[in-house]
């Protein structure tokens, strides 16, 4: 949040919580204390004609009364703050008329001048409450006098009850402004409260038009003298020299007076005032009020009333800016600029109320799918840049009337109104896979991503569709990422199961549901065994024996990957340094992200005592292709050790000569398409361009997946070193891998 | 400082041993619940003459030897460079003034360089941030203040007690330190209407309603939400502050019928909130840093004890393996000194600014 927002925030919260104080001096002492926590000021005092009133942050008895009360007259130096020293003091005059200051300090950096603006406002606050209060207090005073002069009760009792209505009603407008009514309501609440306490018809508050600064509009009028919106221009009768000269005004003997207003002296108004209305600091109209009685004057007392009001009015009219401004930032994200999920909501549900009879409405769900890669390798910076970027080409994607919205973190929405049917949402989807397919410049390199979408049209509530689009976003990403997804109500009851796994895998490990299994890796001109992949398996104690392909993704997006992957890491070592064998084990994308990994891989070998050269890692083509110089290190790190590196499922991916000379490689595994498609011409050429391009770049190659003898026959003329699959052996337990290694070593002996 | 834990509850066994054989000026009594708060209090202070006990009903305890759900937790402080003084405040009249009332006795160890203000507080009274109003109001900003929201004890003092108050004074550095590691998660959400600590409505809607549905949790009866509760998913508001970690407040209740939020802590109206979400990574790594702070505090000056006062939400969040590892890494901050702690409803930790009342949070007191 910027300072500024963070700014506004404070001050509304500050109105609210010194508005609600039962005397003065709770209310200063309130402001006070809120001043200094909003400010992270460990002190905060109120000093008013020279005396500490209230403060805080010092022990009762230890104030610093003489230091405060030179600060406050020095309108700054330094006082010293309990535990920390001398630091610079903040001081803010309240703007009353007993020289008033708020002081702050505290011991992190001094105020910026944002904070300065914040305190001001506070100070102005504060003052406005204090004014208010001051009113009964004087009332009190009186009071007293007149229990000794019997004669004035009756008359002081009704001032009295004027000013328990004035009190009435300055809460009921504050209530209005801290409930955040809207503007024109508390602007009424006024001139009626003003027209009541005065007891006067006419009443008008008259703000600066727009387009006209020379001319005040009425903005709020009780007893218009005119029948249209009546208006006046600035410097013209006494609300209008109030606004051109920023103070209070009273004009009586009205009729004879060379600046009346025509219409209200031919209305035969006697007397009129009026007050300065200001917004952020500068006057923009003034409240007036017209009498006529007859010799019409207007007390001391009268003309507090409508300064007060007219204190009242700023408030509202600077709070309604500051509620416009935090309006905006509500339902706006701050980084985008893009509509936020409250403001998509409230479009989608008038969306859906507008469309036409046949016409449904289309929500699209989009994740991106590697966007933490590019936050946690290249900084936050540029993951902020790059949701600017794709925020960008997703509006370009749109058509009109058509909303793009953040939703949060890396996800966005869009709603697409009155669709004629899917394919017409569809088509939007593929758009938005087409627009960031092309490569983002972020600080200098070139970044690739892309987002799952999740489809769906309907006629339902707003929020369902939302869900709806997501889950099927789920299913997009589970897919295979980069894609969309169309949504069918089936895919909710997957959503319940995915959770579901999820929190059972959680569990998983630490309730020893977890296996490794091993399957051979042979040499393929005479079957003799070279090597043993792990791979990992879960016993579910109630779905039974779960594929790798049922969770492995569920654990790289929830992070569980890393743990597990550590485990079987661990595992795998042991067992191959106990049959003295070579291990490949797995190591997944977020893995190879972790700063500690070379650590992980030297404490596996050292605990397990396996040679590093029986253990190979194997990394996936597609992990490799979003390199990273972090990456590189880290390979090259582990090649030291000795291990041997390998690339799974080679082929799948966007083969690219360039990683593979990039990346220190000691295999190559030929992915199971590859192997299958061996009967065909095209297929066989395809293996044999692999195959090739293992020898010429002096890498071993591993065809997975063979099943049947005509396969391993054709590999072997290709000149393809070793392989794995049915036909040789199926992934088996540990006690099953170890019995197939004595029969192995009987069969060559 | 040294610690001493029984597993059946035998307070008078769990002092003897915290105190081995050296006289110890306060007791400082962790109970997990189950336990009465002041038959255990009154058989420590039988097992430790001379001792001022205090202590508080938790849920669960942690020390150098790990996390616990069962027994019973003493700490002892004492030594000839340690000056206690303890105070408790009835739970009748306002919080703010139960905490002024408590910190007065800081007054008696005000001949230390070094003071700290450790409060106990039940949590049940109210919003515990007026009782750190309070009590700063007295102590002032020299003096850190650290504690927790927990059903207290002072033995020997008169009945329930709103705010206990034990004023630490000595002659080496004390260190606060408190960390949560929640992070905010989307835009904000403007607070429409509230009454202190329940929210009533949020961007102009029913709070409840605005909630759920930014969360995108589903309505009643619909089978994802309540996996999504089984799991343990719902999120607490953070309020901005100016710098550092937002200020978090945990959700403590809703109400179906008139749609509110209530909170552990104030939630001013007219303020911008945000959800806040978390892992059991980030609380751990939050643990560090709290540990770190309260050291750091010590000015190289090892640490002769950790006390710890720890969410008890949050340690429930982190599970057996999570509480067991945050223990761990208490202990390694500790290097070799003893770690007392337990978990809390409200966290009071507060060395800079005024805001001193956390929640979901660990805050750590270091005396070296």
């Amino acid at each position: 949040m910027s300072t500024q927002g963070w700014s506004t925030q404070q001050l509304a919260e500050f109105v609210v919580a010194i508005s609600g104080a039962p005397d003065v001096l709770s209310a200063l002492e309130r402001g006070v204390e809120r001043a200094a926590e909003a400010l992270d000021a460990e002190v905060g005092a109120l000093v008013r004609d020279g005396a500490v009133v209230a403060s805080v942050g010092w022990p009762r008895f230890e104030i610093p009364e003489v230091d405060l009360a030179a600060v406050a007259a020095a309108r700054g130096g330094e006082i010293a703050i309990p535990g920390f020293g001398l630091r610079p003091a903040a001081v803010v005059a309240l703007d009353d008329e007993r020289r008033s200051m708020l002081v702050l300090a505290r011991s992190g950096e001094p105020l910026d001048t944002f904070e300065l603006g914040l305190v001001r406002g506070m100070a102005q606050a504060l003052a406005l409450t204090l004014r208010m209060h001051g009113v009964i207090d004087d009332e009190r005073a009186l009071r007293l006098r007149s229990q000794q002069q019997a004669h004035e009760n009756e008359r002081l009792l009704a001032r009295l009850q004027e000013r328990q209505r004035l009190m009435e009603g300055l809460a009921d407008i504050q209530r209005l402004i801290s409930h955040r009514a809207p503007l024109e309501d508390i602007l009424q609440a006024v001139v009626t409260t003003a027209s009541s306490l005065l007891r006067e018809a006419v009443v008008g508050v008259y703000l600066r038009d727009r387009d006209d600064p020379e001319i005040l509009r009425g903005a709020a009028v009780v007893g218009a003298l005119d029948g249209e919106r009546s208006t006046c221009r600035l410097g013209e009768g006494a609300t209008g020299r109030a606004a051109a000269e920023g103070r209070v005004v009273v004009v009586e003997g009205y009729q004879q007076s060379p600046d009346a207003h025509r219409r209200a002296r031919a209305a035969g108004l006697t007397a009129c005032m009026a007050a300065p209305v200001h917004e952020q600091g500068g006057v923009v109209g003034a409240i007036g009020v017209g009498s006529d009685r007859a010799a019409r004057a207007f007390t001391r007392a009268e003309q507090e009333v409508l300064l007060t009001l007219a204190e009242h009015v700023s408030l509202a009219l600077t709070d309604a800016k500051t509620v416009g401004a935090m309006l905006h930032q509500a339902l706006h994200d701050s980084l985008t600029g893009l509509p936020n999920r409250a403001l998509l909501l409230d479009r989608l549900t008038h969306a859906l109320e507008r469309r036409g009879g046949n016409g449904r409405v289309g929500v699209i769900f989009c994740d991106l799918d590697r966007f933490k890669t590019v936050n946690d390798s290249l900084g936050h910076a540029a993951g902020d840049d790059l949701l600017v970027a794709v925020a960008a080409r997703l509006g370009d994607c749109l058509r009109t009337g058509d909303t793009a919205a953040r939703l949060g973190g890396d996800e966005f929405a869009l709603l697409l109104e009155d669709v004629r049917g899917e394919r017409e949402a569809t088509a939007v989807a593929d758009r938005v896979i087409e627009a960031l397919r092309a490569p983002f410049e972020l600080h200098g390199r070139e970044v690739h991503v892309t987002a799952s979408l999740g489809v769906v049209c309907g006629d339902g509530g707003g929020e369902e569709l939302l869900r709806n689009a997501d889950v099927a976003m789920y299913r997009a990403k589970a897919a295979g990422k980069g894609r969309w997804a169309l949504f069918e109500p089936s895919m909710r009851a997957e959503v319940l199961e995915r959770i579901e796994l999820e929190a059972d895998l959680q569990k998983a490990l630490p309730r020893g549901e977890l296996e490794v299994h091993y399957q051979p890796l042979v040499a393929l001109a005479d079957g003799s065994l070279e090597a043993f992949e792990a791979l990992v398996r879960w016993r579910h104690p109630r779905r039974g024996l779960v594929m790798p392909l049922a969770f492995i993704p569920l654990a790289e997006e929830t992070g569980l990957i890393v743990e597990l992957g550590a485990w079987v890491l661990d595992r795998a070592c042991h067992q191959a340094a106990a049959w003295k064998c070579a291990v490949s084990v797995n190591l997944s994308a977020r893995q190879l992200e972790q700063p500690d990994l070379v650590e992980l891989v030297a404490g596996a070998l050292r605990r397990s005592g396996l040679r590093p050269d029986l253990l190979w890692l194997e990394i996936t083509e597609t992990v490799l292709m979003h390199d990273t110089e972090a990456t590189i290190g880290r390979l090259e790190a582990l090649k030291e050790l000795g291990v041997r590196l390998a690339v799974d499922d080679f082929g799948t991916g966007y083969s690219s000569l360039r990683y593979l000379r990039r990346f220190p490689i000691d295999l190559l595994k030929m992915a199971k398409p590859f192997v299958d498609g061996l009967a065909s011409r095209e297929g066989a050429a395809l293996a044999r361009t692999i195959v090739e391009l293992g020898t010429s770049l002096g890498l071993r190659t591993v065809a997975e997946g063979i099943e049947g003898p005509r396969e391993l026959a054709q590999l072997r003329r290709l000149g393809c070193e070793l392989g794995q699959g049915y036909l040789f052996a199926r992934p088996l337990t540990a006690d099953a891998a170890t019995a197939w290694l004595r029969g192995a070593i009987r069969r060559a002996a | 400082m040294g610690t001493g834990r029984d597993e059946d509850g035998d307070a008078a066994a769990a002092a003897r041993d915290a105190c081995a054989g050296r006289e110890a000026s306060l007791l400082l009594l962790f109970a997990d619940s189950g336990h009465a708060l002041a038959e255990a209090g009154a058989a420590a202070a039988a097992a430790a003459p001379g001792a001022t006990v205090i202590g508080c009903a938790v849920s669960g305890t942690l020390d150098a030897g790990g996390a616990h759900h069962e027994g019973l937790l003493v700490a002892a402080l004492g030594g000839d460079d340690l000056t206690v003084s303890t105070a408790a405040a009835p739970p009748a009249g306002t919080l703010r003034d139960a905490g002024a009332e408590a910190a007065a006795c800081l007054g008696d160890v005000a001949e230390r360089p070094h003071r700290a203000l450790l409060l106990l507080v039940d949590a049940a009274a109210g919003d515990q941030q007026e009782v750190v109003r309070g009590a700063y109001s007295v102590a002032g900003a020299g003096v850190p203040l650290i504690g927790g929201g927990a059903p207290a004890l002072l033995h020997g003092g008169a009945g329930d007690a709103g705010v206990v108050a034990a004023a630490i004074g000595s002659e080496a550095p004390i260190g606060v330190g408190v960390r949560h590691g929640w992070v905010p998660r989307g835009a904000p959400m403007l607070v429409t209407r509230a009454e202190g600590r329940r929210i009533l409505e949020l961007d102009g809607r029913p709070a409840l309603d605005a909630y759920l549905d930014r969360l995108c949790i589903p309505p009643a009866g619909d089978p994802v939400r309540e996996a999504l509760l089984a799991l343990g998913r719902t999120y607490p508001l953070g309020l901005a502050r100016r710098a550092g970690e937002a200020q978090v407040r945990a959700l403590v209740a809703t109400d179906p019928v008139d749609r509110s939020l209530t909170f552990l802590g104030d939630i001013p109206q007219a303020g911008l909130v945000w959800p806040m979400s978390g892992d059991a990574a980030s609380a751990l790594e939050a643990t560090d840093s709290a540990c770190a702070q309260a050291v750091a505090a010590l000015g190289g000056a090892a640490p002769r004890g950790l006390l710890a006062f720890d969410a008890g939400a949050r340690r429930a969040a982190l599970g057996p393996d999570g509480s067991r590892e945050e223990a761990a890494r208490i202990a390694r901050h500790a290097a070799g000194a003893p770690v007392a702690g337990g978990g809390m409803s409200g966290e009071i930790a507060r060395t800079r600014g005024l805001a001193g009342f956390h929640n979901l949070a660990l805050a750590v007191l270091a005396l070296a």
